[in-house]
């Protein structure tokens, strides 16, 4: 008897662990923020004062095994509509977020597109996974709501999508920069290693033809699929084909055991990768290993406040410390924000929250971002145009990749034994 | 040459880690004639219980890894005693325990995430040094413990089942379970135990393979199909087989992702599983399990 009732309370334990992870999963949370009183008269910035709420849609990956991305990004999402609404919201609205667990899956991705339309959104942020982004993508374009994507790969933003805008960066345009960064280091060889996903896949294939024309020989390309745990052979073959550095453009939880692996294999050489490195990674790395992992990218990954030395950034980071009491451990917190900002200053040049005047008005915004200047004037509808040439160099810490090679590279060479 | 050793090294590591799931199937099988499906989740919840008892809270890793298996022996058990004993005592068709077996893997990981996070979590070394030199290659030390971790359960579950009264019962219940109750065998404890049994093994892979590949949700899962297949390779039931089909399993997947392509590897992996399936469904240790008709 008591057997039975052991089991029993383990069964409903299990049963509320089980709702409790899926709560997210499909479910809307629909967030009204906290609205500073007096709004209506108009916002500090000056634009029009209309009063009512601006329904923002968003779909985020939330639950799941990469879902810390989403969260983090849906954490800066309420912690910038609360700063805009202070100030006045959009145009006299007060913005409210209505957002909807993709669990990682375009195919939900599409669905929740579908149900933020019925639900009449005014415009859409999401998702920071690409392959979301190039799924449900279409149907929003098509309904016409002004939306702002958070992945980073180049195939969604290479459909005719008018409605569709980016201010965080396009790993196209990065690779571009990190094969200039092999030649500023006067690499001639490479290994590549790619995930399955939208974004690693086809940067992966951007960096190998670029390399060609480049005349950078890439001896090995490997991949791995993203339920892979194990690198064992992509990492012996790379060991034994000893290239001068190797690009990864792995995501997610598998960047950290990766790098850890290959390093473990006896790899010490340069690795550059298409996201610069966060700190949850190089821990799971272990810090020795995530050393001189370098990436092309507007900004970097603080370990904490303290420690960051651009004053908007710190600015940003300490509203998020302040909000959520711990550090953001992924760069979507920077995508975010510079979408959101975007996002204001468009209907603030519009005078108007429709979608077709954002739309209109997007050519003329021009926001100091937190990784530069974000501009839509070339009819690209991508914001960032210029990056950063970055290298972890240990203990939190990301330098100029060119100070790095002036200054550091021989010491590297020492400390490693290798002669790239 | 060095690729080759390095390749064999790891192959072997993670055959170990194959091999410890797949013993857990093939006990589950041999002791209860079920079939499960949440081994890999199981391993899952293993490592999130490791990485609580080591690193957040700060044990010495011995005293982790035991606590680790006794708290999965008992998830095990009572997932026998809530679960599955419930749905035999309705005289349920087997295709139901597996589907049961699938519900709760997924709850595993669900709940996983629940109660710590969606995050990878970072699992500090057990050992000082990162890599060690074998033969010439480096590799993970971690790799070849789960190598001699599988080693030894194998040994000591094959001493259990056969030398041990516990065992004999275990065995004697898979084979006619009424026979052996009226013979004074307690066959729904017995078969609690070999659930239990399987789960702290299925903890220990996860608790060993935490320094190697980080702490998520989903783990095991795919690991979990790999020893299922490692299992139906060495022949489903046999615990030498389970310890020689994940072995082989792992060795030879690397292999081909080395030598061939990366791609190919889990296609290659579950190819074998159906060669097995149709051409020796007994596997190497030609177990009766499942049988040609």
């Amino acid at each position: 008897m008591k057997l039975r009732k052991a089991a029993a309370l383990f069964l409903a334990a299990l049963m509320l662990l089980s709702l409790a992870a899926c709560g997210g999963g499909g479910g809307k949370d629909e967030t009204t923020d906290a609205v500073a009183e007096g709004e209506t008269g108009g916002g500090e910035e000056g634009g029009e004062s209309t009063g009512g709420t601006f329904k923002l849609g968003t779909f985020l990956q939330l639950t799941g095994a990469n879902s810390v991305a989403g969260n983090e990004s849906n954490n800066t999402l309420d912690m910038c509509i609360d700063y805009i609404n202070e100030q006045g919201g959009f145009n006299g609205a007060t913005i409210e977020k209505i957002v909807y667990d993709t669990q990682g899956s375009p195919e939900e991705a599409v669905k929740v597109a579908a149900r933020l339309l019925e639900e009449d959104v005014d415009a859409i942020v999401g998702s920071v996974n690409s392959a979301e982004i190039l799924a449900a993508g279409q149907q929003i374009n098509d309904a016409g709501v002004f939306m702002m994507g958070l992945g980073t790969a180049n195939t969604w933003m290479a459909e005719d999508w008018p409605y569709v805008f980016r201010a965080t960066v396009n790993n196209a345009n990065l690779a571009t920069n990190t094969v200039a960064m092999l030649e500023e280091a006067g690499y001639t060889t490479v290994a590549i290693v790619n995930g399955q996903d939208d974004a690693s896949l086809s940067t992966a294939d951007v960096f190998e033809e670029l390399c060609g024309e480049a005349g950078i020989e890439v001896l090995t390309r490997e991949s791995y699929q993203t339920t892979d745990t194990d690198f064992s052979a992509q990492v012996a073959s790379i060991v034994a084909q000893d290239p001068q550095c190797v690009y990864m453009t792995c995501s997610g939880e598998h960047i950290g055991p990766f790098v850890k692996q290959l390093r473990q294999g006896g790899y010490k050489g340069v690795l550059f990768s298409k996201e610069i490195m966060a700190m949850r990674d190089a821990e799971i790395a272990g810090d020795d290993n995530a050393k001189y992992t370098a990436a092309s990218y507007p900004y970097v990954i603080y370990k904490d406040v303290e420690s960051c030395d651009d004053p908007e950034i710190k600015e940003v980071l300490q509203m998020y410390v302040d909000r959520y009491g711990e550090m953001p451990t992924t760069e979507v917190v920077y995508r975010v924000w510079d979408t959101m900002m975007v996002m204001w200053e468009a209907t603030k040049i519009a005078g108007s929250n429709e979608s077709d005047d954002i739309v209109a008005a997007m050519p003329e915004v021009k926001v100091e971002g937190l990784g530069g200047p974000l501009t839509y004037d070339d009819g690209t509808r991508e914001g960032y145009h210029t990056s950063n040439d970055w290298i972890y160099i240990g203990d939190g810490k990301n330098k100029e990749f060119s100070d790095w090679l002036a200054e550091d590279y021989e010491a590297y060479k020492t400390e490693t034994g290798r002669e790239y | 040459m060095r690729m080759l050793i390095q390749l064999i090294i790891t192959g072997l590591a993670l055959g170990g880690v194959y091999s410890l799931i797949s013993m857990g199937y093939s006990l589950i099988y041999k002791a209860s004639g079920l079939m499960t499906f949440a081994q890999g989740d199981i391993l899952t919840v293993g490592a999130f219980l490791g990485l609580t008892f080591y690193r957040f809270l700060k044990l010495p890793y011995i005293v982790a890894l035991l606590l680790t298996m006794a708290v999965a022996f008992i998830i095990g058990f009572l997932l026998e005693k809530g679960v599955i004993r419930k749905l035999l005592n309705k005289n349920v068709n087997a295709i139901y325990i597996v589907l049961a077996t699938i519900a709760v893997s997924y709850i595993f990981q669900n709940g996983a995430q629940a109660i710590w996070s969606s995050k990878v979590e970072y699992f500090p070394s057990v050992f000082s040094t990162d890599s060690v030199a074998v033969l010439g290659v480096n590799v993970q030390p971690e790799s070849l413990l789960c190598i001699g971790a599988s080693m030894i359960c194998m040994i000591l579950l094959h001493f259990f089942m056969t030398k041990t009264r516990i065992g004999t019962s275990m065995r004697a219940a898979a084979m006619d379970s009424m026979a052996a109750e009226s013979c004074g065998i307690n066959v729904s404890l017995n078969t609690g135990i070999t659930w239990g049994i399987a789960a702290g093994i299925a903890a220990i892979g996860g608790i060993f393979i935490g320094p190697m590949y980080g702490v998520y949700v989903t783990l095991g899962s795919k690991l979990g199909t790999k020893g299922f297949a490692g299992a139906v390779m060495g022949g489903y039931g046999n615990m030498y087989g389970a310890m020689v089909g994940g072995l082989l399993l792992g060795l030879l997947e690397t292999l081909v992702a080395g030598y061939i392509s990366s791609e190919l590897r889990n296609l290659f992996a579950y190819i074998i599983l159906i060669i097995f399936l149709f051409v020796k469904p007994t596997g190497i240790f030609n177990e009766q399990a499942i049988q040609d008709v």
